[in-house]
């Protein structure tokens, strides 16, 4: 290609990239500088519209000062290289582990967990998950789970974050007596969208004797429960889509 | 090329989030609907199990925005590869993408930069549009953009854009809605822009609303299409006969009942011109 093609398209991405301000080189191409910076602020907002979309609780909890020096610092150290939108955003649980950032603002392990987390809901969701067979002869695990071993209630805190339930105060209080916690996040077989559960006992526990092969027998003597009790566990399990029953299960 | 024969009047909208379960259930008037391959391509769960359902009652036509055409870095071949399989899939009856740049140095900018119209981009373009037509082996439109700057260089937009498909042997998406917002910001008729286009080569044309900064127009598909902006487009289907006509409304989107009172408006615009 012209060198004077090449060098207007390299101008273009050193303006989006935040390399050279609209004002210079709005002389060089002799146009208006509030039009030209349209270009960069259009780039750099579709990186943080995706952040706040993916991030939205991470924000809340840091507030708008703090985010706002991340996204630009993010933007800038980790530029985009896929098509899809929303992988503008799969680097930043890594980004905000490193000590720079980490310790520049005040960020700590429970930031870092509750960012995987958000992020793992949307890899969770864009996921194919081939199921053996819906229609099963004998119990199903989800064949797509991703388990977390959190030091921290990262799992908690979202859930109840969505409800309107959990704010700054909550995640100090988190923060400063860390409990331990699994948290479970899947693609639901009904809905299809993603599910994020704190593990409990229950589900832990329909976990194991499905991904063992168990029969309903086996799985009372495992856990000495009765049949009925075994299968509320188990239903539970399957509503939450954790498992898929045969048909027939439960049924006299 | 027969460009005639895939010539047809049908009104549609873009399938989006909000609109995922109402849409099959409600679209009096929707005789197709587009989609962008990014938001839907590689995707399992909800998105795929929507795209299958929507297939199964509409004809879907695949816009895309990441070919960066008039971009320095060498097509993206994985990029090309997974949008042949999935154009195909989709049985799109043709492919579509902007006159612009959207990516350098392999990174993504997710949005359209200009580029100078120069006789050297028309030779450089053509030949990385014939690539993407060998491989995508389905007719290609190119859709000519809305731009805030003229990038200095030899030639207007116009002309530009009929030597590029003259050299490329492609079709053309005219987007009326951009027309009007260039001709707004860089001062020049737009009728006169319609005039000069090879009719036989636009197969689909987008509508949009655009937001007005003042100083210039921004196309930010975030409102209803303007009185001045139905005019161009009867006065384009008068000059370029029947095409798809696709209704865009990405950002604000509105509830699907106020998309749908649009888009029977567009069918209004449209069936006037046939009157006529």
């Amino acid at each position: 290609m012209p060198s004077t093609y090449t060098k207007r398209m390299e101008q273009m991405h050193a303006l989006v990239r935040g390399e050279m301000t609209p004002e210079s080189l709005a002389s060089a191409l002799n146009v208006e500088s509030n039009r030209l910076a349209a270009y960069p602020r259009f780039v750099r907002n579709h990186v943080f519209d995706m952040l706040e979309k993916h991030f939205g609780c991470l924000h809340d909890l840091l507030g708008d000062r703090v985010w706002k020096e991340l996204c630009q610092t993010y933007f800038t150290q980790v530029p985009c290289q896929d098509y899809d939108l929303n992988l503008a955003a799969e680097h930043f649980p890594e980004f905000i582990l490193q000590d720079e950032i980490e310790q520049k603002h005040g960020l700590s392990v429970f930031h870092a967990e509750l960012c995987q987390l958000e992020w793992e809901e949307y890899v969770v969701f864009k996921t194919k998950v081939h199921w053996p067979d819906k229609k099963c002869a004998t119990p199903v695990l989800h064949p797509a789970v991703s388990i977390f071993e959190f030091t921290h209630t990262a799992g908690s805190f979202l859930l109840a974050w969505r409800q309107g339930q959990a704010g700054q105060k909550d995640a100090q209080s988190m923060m400063a007596a860390p409990k331990s916690e699994r948290v479970m996040v899947l693609q639901h077989p009904r809905t299809c969208m993603s599910r994020t559960y704190v593990a409990n006992a229950e589900l832990l526990l329909a976990f194991k004797v499905v991904h063992d092969g168990l029969t309903l027998a086996q799985m009372c003597d495992a856990s000495r429960l009765s049949e009925k009790e075994m299968l509320q566990v188990l239903f539970a399990a399957q509503d939450k889509g954790l498992i898929v029953l045969p048909r027939d299960w439960g049924v006299a | 090329m027969d460009w005639a024969a895939l010539k047809e009047s049908k009104f549609g909208v873009g399938l989006r989030r909000p609109h995922f379960d109402a849409i099959l259930e409600q679209h009096r008037g929707v005789d197709f609907v587009e989609i962008l391959p990014e938001n839907f391509m590689g995707f399992g769960g909800r998105i795929e199990d929507v795209l299958k359902r929507v297939k199964a009652r509409f004809p879907i036509v695949a816009h895309g925005v990441s070919l960066s055409l008039a971009g320095l870095d060498p097509l993206n071949q994985t990029y090309l590869n997974n949008l042949k399989t999935f154009v195909e899939t989709l049985e799109s009856p043709w492919f579509s993408d902007h006159l612009s740049a959207s990516s350098g140095h392999g990174i993504e900018y997710h949005d359209l930069l200009p580029f100078p119209y120069t006789h050297e981009a028309v030779g450089y373009i053509g030949d990385r549009i014939k690539k993407v037509q060998d491989v995508i082996s389905r007719p290609f439109l190119i859709e000519n953009p809305s731009t805030y700057v003229v990038l200095p260089g030899e030639m207007p937009e116009i002309e530009f854009l009929c030597t590029l498909l003259d050299k490329a042997e492609c079709g053309l998406l005219l987007d009326v809605n951009n027309i009007f917002v260039n001709s707004q910001n860089h001062g020049f008729d737009p009728y006169a822009y319609i005039d000069a286009i090879p009719a036989q080569r636009v197969l689909q044309m987008h509508l949009a609303g655009h937001d007005d900064q003042g100083e210039f127009l921004i196309d930010t598909h975030g409102a209803p299409v303007c009185a001045e902006v139905f005019k161009l487009y009867a006065y384009a289907l008068k000059h370029c006969g029947p095409v798809w006509t696709l209704l865009e409304w990405d950002n604000n989107i509105p509830a699907l009942d106020v998309l749908l009172a649009e888009n029977q408006k567009v069918r209004k615009w449209a069936a006037e011109v046939d009157d006529a």
